[in-house]
């Protein structure tokens, strides 16, 4: 089910009532069984492999804890791991890899010929399977005990406003958050809706406006110039942004509607004044978990520096991998990697030439979040390119066919000029859309002016969420979200 | 059949655009009356020409939206009063949450 689909319109309120009506000992089962339904309504069949992934990590987990010997323990991590990741590669990335091999030996002068099996990539399938994997090995290297009630365990796995997209939660937050009683705090409305609304504004006028200049740009990049390919790129930088910390807004919104806190994933990331930055602020949930499950453990920054630099590329190859079936995620991922690393090797020379003077310091500072964000922007190429063929070309055209024309019609009314304005004015401001405060004071009172104002601001942006998601409804019908497919 | 049912489900949906605009511009001028009494009463004139200023805007938006049926001057105006209300929480001190 999406978010911006008509259905989730009715689903949500409903959800919410229901779950505040019930008494606490109901509400697990109560959510379980909403949240299967939100991820059966994609596809039914799609529940027993979300269903098999729970049990496989449920009684995996409880195995690890129960067995004394050290070889059961480890057997039972390795087999569920080898579960678990197996049917994420049956299902996302069998296809890939019989077809790069295939390719690999037509070009030695094989004849390998191979049918791909096109299976449906199951929704989420990436999100879940990485945060079931952590609660395994949190629980073998005795982090945290196992769960032992399946219905919690279940419900941690399946959360629906979490499930589809993240943010990847750990158990840690999740689960003590699911099993404790609560009861309805105004504190928690005010922030979910501050949240749903931030979210669906990212989502539906921000991202998807600027996506229809992006898809109509490359989808012809071939006929397209130099400039409309430099703008179409700096737009899908900020619809990815849009798409994505939309859908986490409005999965962090929706989870505080039911008294639940769900991790941070965005942190203003294109203010970064580095890559390193960038990459601690953006999708914060996923390369946290690569830091812990993957970075630390091959030995992190403690250890020389070609090791260090290597545990970077491995953790961004990982990345790309993760993000998708696809050659171009891949150099997407070791390009930022690199960048990384290039980061890390200058880091010093740059800053003794920087720290000489506070002036220059100032300076520096000032010019380092565009000259970031022109980097970022630069790598998101392969990221939204088809292929890497398509890629290469897109900035082949920008360097060498800059001249302003073809893919530029839309700038010459100047509606469209004026709404690209007013995107981006939101893209800057919506961060300080205030928290719509509806407590009452120590005595008991609402301050009604503050109420109002609050008011004043939500009512013009609700306004423009439902002109736009009704004027998509009735075109194209509603827009997915980019990191559906992942 | 196949367009008979996407005209009725496009006169559906501009039905109900149609319905939620006057829902939302109602609780608009509503709200903005409210605060206009409030702030006239606590004798705080300038939030008033303000709050005026944003009531002309959104009239504007709505004129646009069913005298021309079009999309992009209503979503100027109320994007202009959500924007300038945003700069103004900025300004007085809000942080950067979301």
């Amino acid at each position: 089910m999406n978010f911006n689909s008509v259905i989730f319109l009715i689903y949500l309120p409903l959800v919410i009532l229901i779950y505040w009506i019930l008494p606490h000992k109901a509400r697990w089962a109560f959510l379980l069984l909403a949240s299967y339904f939100f991820y059966a309504y994609h596809n039914v069949w799609l529940i027993f492999l979300i269903l098999g992934t729970t049990l496989v990590s449920f009684f995996a987990a409880l195995g690890i804890q129960r067995s004394e010997n050290k070889k059961v323990r480890v057997f039972l991590l390795v087999l569920s791991l080898i579960l678990i990741l197996g049917a994420l590669f049956v299902f996302k990335y069998l296809d890939f890899a019989i077809t790069s091999v295939v390719s690999f030996v037509n070009l030695f002068g094989g004849e390998a010929s191979y049918t791909a099996l096109n299976l449906i990539l199951p929704v989420g399938i990436s999100f879940y399977t990485f945060q079931t994997l952590s609660y395994v090995i949190d629980v073998y290297k005795g982090k945290f005990a196992a769960e032992t009630h399946f219905g919690y365990y279940a419900l941690f796995v399946s959360f629906f406003p979490q499930l589809v997209a993240g943010p990847i939660e750990r158990p840690d937050n999740l689960l003590p958050q699911l099993k404790a009683a609560k009861k309805i705090d105004v504190d928690c409305f005010s922030y979910g809706f501050q949240y749903l609304i931030s979210g669906f504004v990212k989502k539906i006028v921000i991202a998807d406006f600027l996506g229809v200049f992006v898809a109509s740009t490359y989808g012809n990049i071939a006929s397209a110039s130099g400039a409309s390919l430099l703008i179409a790129t700096i737009f899908f930088a900020i619809q990815i942004y849009g798409d994505f910390a939309g859908y986490s807004d409005i999965a962090i919104g929706a989870a505080h509607l039911l008294g639940i806190h769900l991790t941070k994933n965005f942190d203003h990331p294109y203010l970064s004044k580095s890559v390193r930055e960038f990459y601690r602020r953006w999708h914060i949930t996923l390369n946290s978990w690569l830091t812990d499950y993957i970075y630390i453990p091959m030995g992190g920054s403690r250890c020389g520096l070609p090791r260090h630099l290597l545990n970077i590329m491995v953790v961004f190859l990982v990345s790309g991998f993760w993000h998708g079936a696809s050659w171009n995620y891949v150099i997407w991922g070791l390009l930022n990697g690199l960048l990384i690393c290039i980061e890390i090797l200058l880091s010093k020379p740059l800053e003794n030439l920087t720290n000489k003077t506070e002036r220059r310091k100032k300076v520096v500072n000032f010019i380092s979040v565009p000259i970031t964000f022109m980097i970022i922007c630069s790598t998101w190429v392969f990221f939204r390119a088809s292929d890497i063929s398509s890629a290469l070309l897109v900035y082949q055209r920008i360097f060498t066919s800059f001249a302003i024309g073809n893919g530029l019609e839309d700038f010459k009314e100047v509606t469209f000029i004026l709404r690209v304005i007013l995107t981006l004015a939101l893209f800057i401001f919506i961060p300080y859309l205030p928290k719509m405060n509806l407590k009452p004071d120590e005595e008991g009172n609402y301050d009604a002016r503050q109420i109002f104002s609050t008011l004043v601001i939500y009512v013009p942006l609700v306004f423009m969420i439902l002109m736009c998601w009704l004027d998509q409804l009735s075109s194209s019908g509603e827009s997915g979200f980019i990191y559906f497919q992942f | 059949m196949l367009q008979y049912e996407k005209k009725k489900r496009k006169v559906i949906l501009c039905c109900a655009t149609i319905v939620v605009v006057m829902i939302v511009a109602i609780i608009l001028f509503v709200l903005a009356l409210g605060m206009s009494l409030i702030l006239f009463v606590s004798k705080r004139f300038s939030l008033v020409i303000f709050l005026c200023a944003i009531g002309l805007l959104s009239a504007g938006g709505l004129y646009c939206y069913f005298m021309q049926y079009d999309l992009v001057y209503s979503l100027l105006a109320f994007g202009g009063i959500a924007v300038i209300l945003l700069i103004y929480m900025m300004i007085k001190g809000g942080k950067r949450e979301l």
